[in-house]
């Protein structure tokens, strides 16, 4: 199972999870998160802003998955501007469900 | 290292955190909203059908080898109570 951790704009959150949750991916888990990219914050003449106001947004998936919901957080979370946010894919050992007690997936 | 990611309804995120404490454990927490499985809460109204996210607390930190099964073990026994919305745990390998 692969980890997807998402930094997008925290007005186009909703779009996403809509579009996540018609393609069949239900659960998922948000904060909001202050940040900077790579451009180190924004600058308009005396005003710097050395953080951003982002939203993470984290989806446990299936490795077959991993491009599907890439491609929707793409697709859906993007004005083609800078200030879009990235996607971290991260591998995860094992899940347990606390419900059951049980490990679910192991690699 | 093992990295430990733990999200748990919130009563119970001040037991975990005491627990991590007691086992020299370092962590961060964070209150976090989100949807299992199941589609997060539903409500119906006039309207329709909805679902809202459900609040939770996520708990991180790292945890050594030889420590991880003894943590997984006693966080699912002070964390289950057998109901949906229970949480979970992601387990994910650090650097060696």
């Amino acid at each position: 199972m692969r980890l997807i951790k998402a930094v997008i704009r925290p007005e186009r959150l909703y779009e996403v999870i809509t579009a996540l949750e018609e393609k069949g991916f239900r659960g998922f888990t948000v904060m909001d998160v202050v940040g900077r990219g790579r451009d180190g914050g924004l600058k308009f003449g005396e005003a710097n802003y050395m953080e951003l106001a982002k939203t993470l947004l984290m989806v446990a998936v299936h490795d077959e998955d991993v491009e599907r919901v890439v491609e929707v957080i793409k697709r859906h979370a993007s004005l083609g501007m800078f200030g879009d946010g990235k996607v971290f894919i991260c591998p995860i050992e094992e899940v347990w469900t606390i419900r059951t007690g049980k490990r679910e997936l192991g690699v | 290292m093992k990295e430990l990611i733990i999200i748990v309804r919130r009563e119970k995120a001040q037991d975990v955190k005491a627990l991590l404490q007691d086992m020299g454990i370092d962590y961060v927490s964070k209150p976090v909203l989100g949807k299992g499985k199941e589609g997060g809460f539903g409500y119906s109204t006039r309207k329709g059908v909805f679902t809202s996210m459900v609040p939770k607390v996520l708990i991180m930190g790292w945890v050594e080898d030889a420590l991880y099964n003894d943590v997984v073990s006693r966080v699912l026994s002070i964390v289950h109570t057998g109901h949906y919305g229970d949480g979970k745990i992601f387990v994910m390998g650090g650097l060696p």
